[in-house]
């Protein structure tokens, strides 16, 4: 693992000065494992739980050790799994720790919650330092929870988002799963109502994807969903939540005036972030890296010292500008062109401009003020576009 | 020594034994080593094999020891298995005095036994029958003599019974050749007169071509003349094959050999041509060259990576083994620069397809096979046209006339109805019905090869469940009512989908034309319309719906990998697909005519 490090800090070493980073730490535990998941988890055990912490701790030093000189941390993200199962001591600990091995100028700290989590804890956590909430809400209405196997009823939602404003919870995104079996019209105006009843200032709509190899594809394979009536239902929230004052951002991102998510930004505009945790993502210089996704494989990783990732990709500078333009346009604002060339100066982009033409021509890609974007309405055939511009 | 040479051929239908039995004389008269006898030695391509038919002429010089103890020169001319090559066949036929008719027993008589064994007689060859592959358990010796004598009228004394696979009776046919087959004619003191009847390009040695030598010697050395196309050259080597190349100074009459003139290109070096000496030229050329005119004809254009530079180079490769089939550089207004490229046959094309895609690595696009129609024009200028969009207006038309081919079909009689109804559907006339035994029907039938050349072998057989067989030979042209039916893809003409049909046709073929091009047709980014259309009157019109969901939900740290995989495998489904306008087509959509009922 070090000498792969090594990699990455001699490349930082040349940027002369330090970049700002995202910070991503991952949980790998639930209470219980959802049918549609396919993110790294496994269920909650004390005896586990106490072991992460110890390791994921070793891991930040590491990690520190190597690429501290380098970084100021201003985002952290605390993902799973069920993040909220950390208790607010533990959250400030891991908090700490990072602010005591990196340089930390900590503008957002987010911390994932599920419904189900106890209300009570939300103050403590703010307490603890974390200043945004990301709850996985996935649905109000009570049919779709139960498809998806969501162990909470759209009260316990409700009832969290007041306690947490209670508590002074200035900045709680909301998620919600659509496209899902089960949903009917009623879904979208119940999730829309309650949405504008609890005025989150941040709203996800993600479309459910991803269903090979997860044990939501029988539930699937019995009553799909059309691809009509999933671009149907995603235009209607796009629609919808644009209406009551939450501006799209992203493919799946909406949210109230400055209350964009900083931390996820930094995966669209491309820049940099560590992550640490069982499959957690690097991004750091030219370099990107996955660590091992099984707790197992990880934690002998760590204690070996041994190189074991999932994936470490050192980046062409052609492979880098696919990969930035292919994140960018997932934003409304699109991509700046002039950005991308002082980014990854020497690379060819005469190649780009040839086909971005066609694609504007066909009203498939904008482009003003130096900036390339996706036309909203377009969003949900953003792989053929991107496809298109990129190959 | 002139009387001491037999040459023939063995002729058969596809499959029937042909390749085994030439390896079993190669062997038994000790042409090659065992071990230098791979099986089926006189079907060199790798195609061939694979296919299981030969497609280049080779030949090989046998010595054989009869049993009455002479010593004779046997030249087994090999020939072309496919009816695509019916024009080589017969010139290599010309080349004998000979031919072994090979009947599977199994099997029968079949088309291609019958047109072979009539190209023989019309050669006047000594016609050897063998019924082959009687040790099989579902061998009818009975039944294969029975059809032998009444449907091909060949005495069923004369015929031998052999399995080439285990040897038997193969040596009975040695003997019948030099036996029954007639010494070489042709005088030795006449002026030389050699016949063409193969030629390859050889990478080291430029064109090798094959002759017999009907009149005269020829030696090393020789100024020689093509009395065809005029041109000299001068003989640099000359020898035979055995099938391995073995060097001598000089052919005479009666012999089959090779000879290398240092003939720069394949395309002077035509089969059935008659090679003289320049100094004392014969004075009239052999009887029966003509040119192999290509009948079928199709748009080659790259695809996906490949550039118009890698086709014509591999065009122009190829074309160095095989003249026979033309390609001229061609521009189609949707599919860009390409080439239109003419066949002897369906099968030919076939075959050149595979070997651009699979020798030369190439991605292609082809258009659906046309014919070549003589179009007689108001003004009363005569064009030929080999492509669809190259007819002219109708109002310059003064009429349309289009290829007949004449086809021989052989089938059991519980396939009639089928069949009869297929050559209805295909305009096909009758000729003559007759039954050549209790349950086998003889169809001689006129078609147009317009409608041949979409799908119907396939049909054919897939009617019969496999059983009926077919040859067929250009009988003519015909005056028919033809329209050109345009396909326009969202209100744009695109010229790489327009096919020409009967008038009472055009209905039919147009709407389920572009019922098919939906299928074909992959969901976009937008509405498709297709539209069939005769001159600006649209008879059929079809939609494919834009997709509307392609997008990746999420998109976070770990997923720039997943992201960029789905996106590059969007891209390499496309390497198939040729673009217009805005819409992706892809190859089976310039077929999708085939699949027209």
């Amino acid at each position: 693992m070090d000498a792969d490090y090594n990699l990455v800090v001699r490349r930082l070493s040349e940027a002369g000065q330090k970049a700002e980073a995202g910070f991503y730490i991952h949980y790998p535990f639930c209470r219980q494992k959802c049918s549609y998941c396919h993110f790294s988890s496994s269920v909650y055990e004390r005896e586990l739980h106490l072991k992460w912490l110890a390791a994921i701790k070793e891991e930040i030093r590491r990690a520190a050790s190597f690429f501290s000189d380098y970084l100021i941390i201003d985002t952290v993200y605390f993902g799973g799994g069920t993040p909220s199962l950390l208790t607010p001591d533990e959250v400030k600990c891991l908090l700490d720790w990072v602010r005591e091995n990196f340089e930390v100028r900590l503008q957002e700290a987010t911390i994932e919650v599920t419904p189900a989590a106890e209300a009570g804890r939300i103050g403590d956590w703010l307490q603890a330092g974390i200043n945004r909430l990301s709850v996985g809400a996935q649905s109000f209405d009570p049919e779709v929870l139960r498809v998806l196997g969501r162990a909470y009823e759209p009260e316990k939602i409700v009832s969290l988002l007041e306690g947490a404003r209670r508590a002074g919870g200035d900045n709680i995104g909301l998620d919600l799963m659509v496209g899902v079996p089960g949903e009917s019209f009623k879904t979208i105006e119940v999730n829309l109502k309650a949405l504008s009843e609890l005025q989150p200032e941040h709203v996800s709509v993600y479309l459910l994807e991803e269903l090979d190899k997860v044990p939501f594809q029988r539930v699937w394979e019995k009553s799909p969903v059309s691809e009509e009536a999933a671009a149907e239902t995603y235009e209607r929230y796009r629609l919808g939540l644009e209406e009551a004052g939450w501006l799209q951002y992203e493919i799946s991102n909406f949210s109230k005036p400055g209350f964009q998510c900083r931390h996820n930004l930094k995966y669209w505009k491309y820049q940099p972030f560590l992550g640490v945790g069982p499959s957690a993502s690097s991004h750091l210089g030219n370099f990107r890296w996955t660590n091992p996704s099984g707790l197992e494989d990880w934690w002998s990783a760590l204690c070996s010292g041994k190189p074991n990732f999932d994936e470490f990709i050192r980046l062409s500078p052609e492979e880098a500008v696919r990969e930035c333009l292919a994140s960018g346009l997932r934003l409304r604002e699109g991509i700046s062109l002039a950005e991308l060339v002082s980014r990854f100066p020497g690379v060819d982009l005469s190649g780009y401009e040839t086909r971005l033409t066609g694609l504007k021509d066909y009203g498939l890609l904008q482009v003003s003020d130096g900036l390339v974007r996706i036309p909203t309405e377009r969003f949900l055939v953003s792989n053929s576009i991107i496809s298109e511009l990129l190959f | 020594m002139q009387e001491r040479i037999r040459n023939f051929s063995i002729i058969a239908h596809v499959d029937h034994g042909k390749s085994t039995l030439a390896d079993r004389f190669i062997e038994l008269t000790g042409a090659l080593s065992p071990r230098e006898l791979k099986e089926q030695v006189l079907d060199t391509m790798d195609l061939e094999r694979e296919r299981g038919i030969t497609i280049k002429a080779q030949t090989a010089r046998l010595t054989y020891r009869s049993r009455a103890g002479e010593e004779y020169i046997l030249n087994l001319i090999d020939t072309p298995g496919h009816v695509d090559f019916s024009y080589e066949v017969s010139r290599s036929l010309a080349a004998c005095e000979g031919a072994v008719l090979v009947i599977d027993a199994s099997q029968g008589v079949e088309a291609q036994t019958l047109a072979n064994a009539y190209l023989a007689i019309q050669n006047d060859l000594l016609i050897i029958p063998v019924i082959n592959k009687i040790d099989l358990p579902q061998a009818d010796v009975e039944m294969a003599l029975e059809q032998l004598e009444h449907i091909v009228g060949l005495k069923r004394e004369e015929a031998l019974l052999v399995s080439a696979k285990k040897g038997t009776g193969v040596e009975e046919v040695l003997e019948a050749v030099v036996r029954r087959i007639p010494p070489p004619r042709g005088s030795a003191a006449s002026p030389l007169k050699a016949l063409l009847f193969d030629s390859w390009f050889d990478p080291y040695r430029g064109v090798v071509v094959l002759v017999r030598v009907v009149d005269g010697t020829i030696k090393t050395g020789d100024r020689i003349a093509l009395m065809a196309t005029g041109a000299e050259y001068q003989v640099e080597e000359i020898g035979y094959l055995t099938p391995k190349p073995v060097r001598v100074e000089s052919l005479s009459t009666g012999e089959v050999g090779y000879l290398i003139a240092g003939i720069k290109n394949l395309a002077h070096a035509r089969i059935g041509e008659t090679i003289t000496h320049k100094l004392r030229p014969a004075e009239q050329p052999l009887p029966g060259f003509k040119e192999a005119k290509p009948m079928v004809f199709c748009g080659l254009y790259p695809a996906g990576e490949s550039s118009i530079e890698d086709l014509r180079d591999a065009l122009e490769k190829l074309r160095l083994n095989d003249a026979s089939f033309h390609f001229e550089p061609e521009n189609s207004p949707a599919l860009g620069f390409g080439f239109r490229a003419g066949f002897l046959g369906l099968l030919h094309r076939e075959i050149i397809q595979e070997r651009l895609e699979r020798e030369f690595n190439l991605s292609l696009i082809t258009t659906a096979p046309s014919v070549s129609y003589r179009v007689i024009t108001t003004k009363g200028e005569v064009l030929e046209v080999h492509n669809p969009s190259q007819l002219p207006e109708p109002q310059f038309i003064d009429r349309i006339e289009e290829p007949i081919i004449e086809a021989l079909i052989l089938t059991p009689d519980r396939y009639l109805g089928n069949l009869l109804q297929l050559l209805d559907e295909r305009r096909g006339v009758q000729k003559k019905m007759e039954y050549i035994s209790t349950s086998r029907v003889l169809l001689d039938y006129l078609v147009p090869l317009n409608e041949v050349v979409f799908d119907f072998y396939n049909q054919l057989k897939s009617l019969s469940q496999g059983y009926a067989s077919m040859d067929y030979e250009l009988a003519g042209y015909k005056e028919a009512p033809l329209v050109k039916l345009d396909i326009l893809v969202n209100y744009e003409e695109v010229d790489a989908l327009s096919v020409i049909v009967h008038k009472d046709k055009a209905y039919r073929v147009g709407r389920s034309l572009v019922e098919r091009l939906r299928q074909a047709i992959p969901r976009q980014q937008f509405e498709v319309v297709l539209q069939a259309a005769i001159g600006k009157r649209v008879i059929a019109r079809e939609t494919v719906k834009p997709f509307r969901k392609d997008v990746l939900a999420k998109l976070y740290g770990g997923d720039y990998t997943r992201k960029m995989k789905v996106l590059e495998k969007q891209k390499e489904g496309k390497k198939r697909m040729k673009r217009v306008g805005r819409v992706d087509i892809p190859q089976e959509a310039f077929l999708a005519i085939l699949e027209v009922k």
